[in-house]
């Protein structure tokens, strides 16, 4: 199958490359510079040259953290405006775009369903659940899929509290976890994502423009993660809990949607840390 | 006396904004791109010879940072504007609008606490379709209607929780958003980056969502934009003016002094600050009528052309409530459709108006006519 990955120099682009690569599809890494004006015309002629793909996944991003709103508007508002332009010529039949579950801000109830309104607060946030709506515009010329991900861990990730946690496990000092080790969190072993999109391949929704949550599924607090990781590691790590508090909230996302529509079926978190136990080893 | 930037400020709304500004006695600066699609190639023909101009892009930090210097308010009018055109010019429309206000919003936060307030142009395009009523479930918030509906011809909205038909009723601010073109979805992110900086930073905001605005300057180069200026543009070439759907569509047409009024208001008082407000009429039109309207003040014994074709993101009724901009900034409309037409009209018969022909043959082309 004839895939684009956008993102390929991110931590999920350059996974999801090597998975594609791995189960033989004809893979093409769009590297060009998405936010320069004149990238809709150079989408338009590859596709001139290569015909219309058959998935594009949309994985470029500005990721959460240091940077001013014109990077997060660039990157992941801009570019997005781009690619859909670029590509209404020689449409693919799908596009999958990889969102977040930020767009929701703080809910004032979990687990979270698609139904929720955004409440996401810029940048990171509002400026995709912009792009989502860019892209659903898009709907008449191509079947759209947004999965809205929540924090990733795996070897080679590096950006979620379950890697920071796993780099002091592994080196068998204490780990601290505030507000009593209580806080719930939602996070995936990449793994899991990418037979997501595997599966949203094989078996789109009917729908021409769907939404649906990825996630561990269940409530899961910290201190559950951080026992998880240390056991499958073998990490001498002692765990204590604090009653400082953070500014994080409780988060988690209802997985209904995506385990109907997509056959989503997350590993349980011992499976998932067993997984990402032996990346690390 | 303030010093005030208007970005956008030789367009049709914000010429009249600046007019209004040197006629209060307050020093106006204009940032404007001219862009040929609005201005035709020509010069900045409305522009108060009073105000200082700088031609340039809202996307040049660095003239958008010069632009800034000495500056005490801004009205931030500058936008591409047209929803058909933005469904294939995406990355246009999202870099004037989206990124161009992110440049303005990181240049008033780098020179804080110089700014003292953002008057920001919304839209109601991106309510998506207005508030609605079922006899049977009260209040609804439908969404588009679907394509199976649309081809079926079958234009009126159903109501999403039983299906009956629902019936319009005056939009307020609280309804929640469903931008359904680009355009839309532009005009919403930034008001939404003005109302969040805003916020973040304590610099006063007030975001003025306009409803259907006419008047003389609507620029009738631009076959993309504006019921009011596209009809009277095809009824001066004496050609029919082309109606999506059946014609019963309604809107809200507001002239653009009573818009001129809001954004004075809304400098005037604080009371509308980090707030969005509607500025419309409350009264509903169809589009039929006002075609007729418009041919009846032309002299022109023109029908309109009734295409039975829908227009892709197109909603079918939106009018403004308008409580929260008569509370807040004591708003009230003072121009009817009865007087503000002939004005419109006085305007037009100066213009040579482009064929519209093409823009239509541009949408079907991209199969958003159907």
């Amino acid at each position: 199958m004839n895939i684009w990955i956008t993102g390929c120099n991110g931590s999920l682009g350059t996974r999801l490359a090597q998975h594609f690569v791995a189960n033989q599809h004809d893979v093409t890494e769009l590297t060009i510079d998405l936010t320069a004006q004149d990238s809709p015309r150079v989408i338009e002629n590859l596709t001139a040259q290569t015909g219309a793909q058959e998935v594009v996944v949309h994985a470029y991003s500005k990721e959460p953290g240091p940077g001013d709103l014109l990077d997060f508007v660039n990157a992941n508002v801009h570019a997005t405006s781009n690619l859909i332009e670029g590509l209404t010529q020689q449409p693919p039949r799908l596009i999958i775009y990889t969102s977040t579950l930020s767009v929701y801000g703080r809910p004032s109830v979990i687990p979270v369903d698609e139904a929720s309104p955004a409440g996401g607060t810029l940048p990171y946030g509002a400026t995709k659940r912009w792009a989502e709506q860019l892209l659903e515009t898009f709907q008449r010329y191509s079947r759209i899929i947004v999965l809205r991900l929540p924090s990733l861990y795996g070897a080679d990730q590096q950006e979620s509290f379950i890697d920071s946690l796993a780099s002091i496990a592994q080196r068998d000092e204490p780990i601290e976890l505030l507000a009593r080790g209580e806080l719930v969190r939602d996070a995936l072993h990449i793994s899991d994502v990418l037979r997501a999109i595997d599966n949203c391949i094989s078996q789109p929704p009917a729908d021409s423009f769907t939404i649906l949550n990825l996630g561990c599924g269940k409530r899961t607090t910290t201190l559950e993660y951080a026992r998880a990781l240390v056991e499958a590691l073998g990490s001498k790590s002692d765990i204590t809990t604090v009653d400082r508090v953070t500014s994080d909230f409780d988060f988690y996302a209802d997985i209904s949607a995506a385990r109907q529509q997509i056959a989503f079926a997350p590993m349980s978190l011992a499976e998932s840390m067993k997984a990402y136990a032996n990346e690390l080893r | 006396m303030k010093n005030i930037l208007v970005t956008g400020g030789a367009g049709f709304i914000g010429s009249h904004i600046v007019d209004a500004l040197i006629d209060r006695g307050h020093s106006v600066r204009v940032l404007d791109a001219l862009v040929e699609q609005v201005h035709g190639g020509a010069g900045p023909q409305h522009l108060n010879p009073k105000a200082e101009f700088l031609q340039g892009d809202v996307c040049d930090a660095d003239l958008v940072d010069r632009a800034l210097e000495g500056i005490d308010v801004v009205y931030h009018k500058a936008a591409e504007v047209g929803v058909g055109q933005s469904m294939y010019e995406i990355g246009r429309y999202v870099r004037a609008n989206d990124f161009g206000t992110a440049v303005l919003l990181e240049a008033i936060v780098k020179r804080r606490p110089q700014i003292k307030k953002l008057v920001v142009a919304s839209s109601m395009s991106i309510y998506g379709e207005g508030a609605y009523a079922c006899d049977k479930c009260g209040p609804v918030q439908p969404k588009l209607r679907p394509l199976s509906q649309l081809l079926d011809r079958d234009w009126e909205i159903n109501c999403p929780q039983c299906g009956a038909k629902a019936r319009p009723v005056l939009t307020n601010e609280d309804k929640p958003l469903f931008p359904s073109s680009v355009y839309a979805i532009s005009k919403q992110d930034q008001e939404q980056f003005c109302l969040v900086v805003g916020r973040a930073y304590d610099i006063p905001v007030v975001a003025l969502r306009y409803f259907n605005v006419y008047g003389p300057r609507q620029a009738l180069s631009n076959p993309y934009t504006g019921v009011c200026a596209i009809f009277s543009g095809r009824l001066l070439n004496d050609e029919s003016p082309m109606i999506f759907e059946d014609g019963e569509q309604t809107r809200d047409f507001v002239h653009v002094s009573d818009i001129v009024q809001a954004n004075m208001l809304a400098l005037e008082t604080d009371k509308a600050d980090y707030e969005a407000v509607n500025i419309g009429t409350g009264s509903p039109i169809s589009v039929s009528d006002i075609s007729l309207m418009l041919a009846q003040g032309l002299h022109k014994d023109i029908k309109p052309q009734i295409t039975g074709k829908y227009r892709e993101g197109d909603i079918r009724h939106c009018v403004a409530d308008i409580s929260r901009a008569r509370k807040l900034l004591g708003y009230e409309p003072k121009v009817t459709l009865a007087d503000g037409i002939p004005e419109l009209l006085d305007w037009v018969r100066q213009q040579q108006a482009e064929n519209t022909t093409q823009a239509t043959a541009e949408l079907e082309q991209h199969q958003l006519v159907r």
